[in-house]
């Protein structure tokens, strides 16, 4: 168990700024996912706190140890690798046993903690086995219990199941983090995959050219994005422009009835697709937007459908009734946007959150 | 429309694909029963003859693997294998570790050295160092004025520098090649698992490019114990088994040779015995390189830098020496044999007036061979790349064999085949052309196999879809894409055909003599500035030729192994 403090890291590479700036308070036995697209900067900041490459300044604490300065062998961090890197000359047993034998561990105990590891990730029978023996599942258990075995302070995972099929990859999501929550370990976790993260994490950092662009749970990640990337990386999300005046939102020519205690000037709004209904709702305050179907899609659970406005492309996500599968492109259809599930943005680039 | 109409075209195709290419893979089994087979199953079996009577009896064997004569021979052999062996891994590996991981200045350099050693005459290293360090070297003389008497170069300690000086590089281009592309994440989780990085390199690295090194370690091993200029050279009274072999064949000139055979075997059983080992280590650990995650080169700093520069400096120079000792010499003025202290171009003019025969016979067996191997090495990869019939596998390992087969004990088997009609080449150019031939196709043939791996065999198929009939999708499409792949295995083959000895020197007359048959006979007279000469041709030649390769190929020095 071990808080990781990071303060003010600074990591960049000839002409690109790798972090800028990164400071994050992770909490001791926190499940912790670093999210962001290819390029963020997520795998740069698990590797400085592995030690492979250094931060041009900044620190790294863990349980107010700072180990910025310690070559990459002597931190103490276990780390999963996305490409599993699972020793090809050594078999399951060894692999295992790899970093107990640098730590000088007697031999009765080294075979007690690696028999006990490989019972928990489900590998005892295979122990023998050689790597080129196994599957991309198996390889990464070994990955996983060879990182957990030498009972590091942090254990940190980049990327560890992106090499696996859809379904193999939910099932180890789950034993990951069954595993994590067992040890109690402080875990980061280094992931492209929104789903993933939301799935697995105590807390998401969202990542984007270097910078933290928000640090909160899962739900508050989806329901109150901090700002317009977030909104728009984190779930499927559409996008209207709009406008304060008087207090109230207009969008086109329509306006909220809900109040808002917000300065006046021009606004992004957001909706998530699964809020918008078809149809008008008498009574509710809701945006209702007129416009045609530009496709319908029916994908099993629910049915999508891509309606073009006056104001734009809004996406909705419904339930499949006979109603709705039926429609065809062009058909003439109403969008119904609810005013309580708007988010409202700055303006900008990559506005923040207003409201 | 019936199913019997459409198909009639189709599969008339496929006769024609039948029996062009089984044509092809006749033609290519006959050359290699001729040229292969017969000659070492006549070996083999001259082997069990008497030579006095004729009659079958195993005395040969018993008499070489028990007089200590041969036995002694064979120790020897064994010694100068290994320890060339060896000598090639001190040096390569750490080199290869150090141009691999680091920032070297001069990486080039260090790789085009490293080729141009390779590429060398074979025994240049042999007398350059004699040059040097030998009784009246210019080194040893230096030292002798200063009053210090350098242990002498000639014999085991002689031999196994110049093996080691001139096959490391077979262990640095390999091993450099794997260490770059093994996967950075290994390393990585070994030190995330607290290892540190001098262990990791033993308990990690090591292990997962022990594949590369070996292969380059036992083609260290296997040249070593089959060379024959360098030991006849420096070795003074040292004798191995290729020396022995050859002096016997020359005593039993017009009797049979059977204890020159006898000896032969007992060569290509170690050699064999070595490439089995290493398939049999192989077989046990294969790891995939990796093509994403390579590793990144560190900044050197400080005295380990220094260290690594000057150790990666002076293999260099240790390298490069032979060929510019050969080089300095050639244009030292002579008179004869006698050096008279001055700059000139009087052994070249002797090699222009006396020998411009010798210098044309090299180019044209040369260029003879590297065409018959370029042609039926452009078939046979196709058949065993393309066609994956056990047949076509049983060619490529058959193909093998003159890897293990050393040059003396090929010309002996040679000597024994075509000896009298309807055959009878001895004396002739064909025979030296063909020897060089069967000698390097597996080398061609390999380049060329590899090549054709890389094309993907629906670019062809969609020719034939296309109303191309086989033989003609292959000229017209496959070929152009290979070419520059073709020409980079020609230009190998040539450097190897031109700097043949070993095999030729037992089959040429006066007529067929080569560059390095004359540098060999010429650097026994003492005729040094002669020698030189010749070597410096055959130096520049090879050269264009690698060139050639580094302009055409795209992993440039990896080619070369």
């Amino acid at each position: 168990m071990a808080r990781v403090k990071i303060e003010n890291l600074k990591k960049s590479y000839s002409d690109f700024v790798a972090l800028k700036n990164i400071s994050l308070d992770i909490a001791s036995g926190a499940f912790f996912t670093l999210l962001g697209p290819s390029g963020c900067g997520k795998t740069t900041l698990l590797r400085a706190i592995a030690g492979f490459h250094r931060q041009d300044s900044g620190s790294i604490q863990v349980d107010g140890e700072s180990i910025g300065d310690k070559p990459a062998h002597l931190r103490d961090v276990g780390m999963v690798f996305q490409d599993y890197a699972v020793f090809p000359h050594l078999s399951v047993f060894d692999n295992v046993a790899f970093g107990l034998r640098q730590r000088k561990v007697s031999s009765a105990e080294l075979k007690q903690r690696v028999g006990e590891i490989l019972e928990i990730v489900q590998l005892a029978p295979l122990a023998d086995r050689m790597p080129h023996q196994l599957s991309g599942g198996q390889q990464q258990r070994v990955g996983l219990a060879r990182a957990l075995v030498i009972r590091p302070k942090v254990l940190l995972m980049d990327e560890p199941l992106s090499n696996l099929d859809a379904k193999l990859r939910v099932e180890l999501r789950r034993d990951i983090r069954a595993l994590q929550q067992e040890f109690g370990i402080t875990t980061i976790y280094v992931t492209h995959d929104q789903e993933e993260a939301l799935a697995i994490s105590d807390e998401v950092c969202v990542m984007y050219g270097g910078v933290a662009q928000q640090v909160a749970s899962p739900w508050d990640i989806y329901s109150r994005a901090g700002n317009l990337f977030v909104a728009s990386f984190v779930g499927s999300n559409n996008r209207l422009k709009g406008a304060l005046a008087n207090g109230r939102l207009a969008i086109g020519e329509q306006a909220s009835e809900r109040p808002f205690n917000l300065p006046d000037g021009p606004v992004i709004a957001t909706i998530r697709p699964e809020k918008v209904r078809l149809g008008r709702d008498a009574g509710e305050d809701a945006f209702s937007l007129k416009g045609t179907v530009r496709h319908a899609m029916f994908i099993g659970r629910e049915l999508e459908v891509s309606i073009a406005t006056q104001d734009g492309v809004v996406d909705a996500l419904v339930k499949p009734e006979a109603r709705a599968v039926a429609l065809k492109p062009g058909d003439p259809i109403e969008a119904s946007l609810p005013v309580a599930d708007l988010m409202l943005y700055d303006d900008a680039e990559n506005g923040r959150l207003l409201a | 429309m019936s199913e019997a109409t459409p198909s009639a075209p189709l599969r008339r195709n496929r006769l024609a694909s039948l029996s062009f290419w089984d044509a092809v893979f006749a033609l290519c089994v006959l050359i290699v029963c001729v040229l292969l087979i017969l000659p070492l199953t006549k070996v083999l079996y001259v082997g069990f003859l008497d030579p006095e009577t004729g009659a079958f009896t195993l005395n040969n064997y018993i008499e070489v693997l028990t007089r200590r004569y041969y036995v002694g021979a064979l120790q020897n052999t064994l010694l100068v294998g290994a320890g060339g062996m060896l000598g090639a891994c001190l040096i390569g590996v750490p080199l290869a570790y150090f141009v691999a991981r680091y920032h070297v200045t001069g990486r080039n350099l260090i790789s085009t050295v490293a080729v141009l050693a390779l590429v060398s005459p074979p025994f240049i290293g042999a007398y350059s160092w004699i040059l040097l360090l030998g009784n009246n070297g210019a080194i040893t003389r230096a030292f002798r004025d200063l009053g210090v008497h350098l242990p002498s170069i000639y014999g085991t300690a002689g031999i196994i520098l110049v093996f080691s000086l001139k096959f490391f590089p077979f262990v640095y281009l390999m091993t450099e090649g794997a260490l770059r592309a093994i996967n950075r994440s290994y390393e990585e989780a070994a030190a995330n698992l607290g290892c540190s990085p001098v262990k990791s390199f033993f308990a990690i690295t090591l292990p997962l490019v022990f594949p590369a090194v070996s292969s380059g370690a036992i083609l260290a091993f296997v040249l070593s114990i089959a060379d024959f200029g360098t030991p006849a050279i420096i070795g003074r009274n040292f004798r191995t088994l290729s020396t022995i072999a050859y002096n016997q064949y020359t005593a039993e000139m017009g009797g049979t040779p059977s204890t020159a055979v006898a000896i032969s075997m007992v060569m290509i059983a170690i050699s064999m015995a070595a490439v089995f080992l290493q398939r049999f280590i192989l077989a046990k650990r294969r790891y995939a390189g990796s093509f994403t995650n390579l590793p990144i080169k560190k900044p050197l700093h400080g005295l380990f830098g220094a260290g690594v520069h000057a150790f990666c400096y002076l293999v260099v120079v240790l390298a490069a020496v032979p060929m510019v000792v050969v080089f300095y010499t050639s244009i030292l003025a002579t008179n004869g044999p006698v050096f008279t202290g001055e700059f000139g171009f009087s052994s070249y003019a002797r090699v222009w007036n006396e020998l411009p025969n010798v210098v044309g016979n090299s180019f044209l067996f040369a260029t003879a061979a590297v065409a018959m191997i370029t042609l039926a090495s452009a078939f046979i990869s196709y058949l065993v790349v393309r066609r994956e019939t056990l047949a076509a596998s049983v060619l490529d390992s058959v193909l093998m064999v003159p890897y293990v087969v050393p040059g003396v004990v090929m010309a002996i088997g040679f000597a024994l085949t075509f000896n009298r009609a309807p055959v009878d080449l001895i004396g002739t150019a064909f025979i030296i052309i063909l020897i060089v031939f069967i000698r390097r196709l597996p080398y061609g043939v390999r380049s060329t196999s590899s090549i054709l791996r890389q094309i993907k065999p629906s670019i062809e198929e969609a020719a034939v879809n296309l109303g191309s009939p086989p033989a003609k999708a292959f000229l017209k499409v496959t070929v152009p894409i290979m070419l520059p792949g073709i020409i980079v295995g020609a230009m190998m083959s040539f450097i190897t055909a031109i700097n043949e000895l070993s095999s030729t020197l037992l089959l040429y007359t006066g007529s067929t003599a080569t560059m390095p048959i004359k540098i060999y006979s010429a650097v026994l007279d003492g005729e040094f500035g002669l020698a030189a000469a010749l070597s410096t041709i055959l130096l520049v030649s090879s050269g264009i030729c690698v060139f050639i390769v580094f302009r055409l190929s795209e992993s440039r020095e990896g080619a070369f192994v």
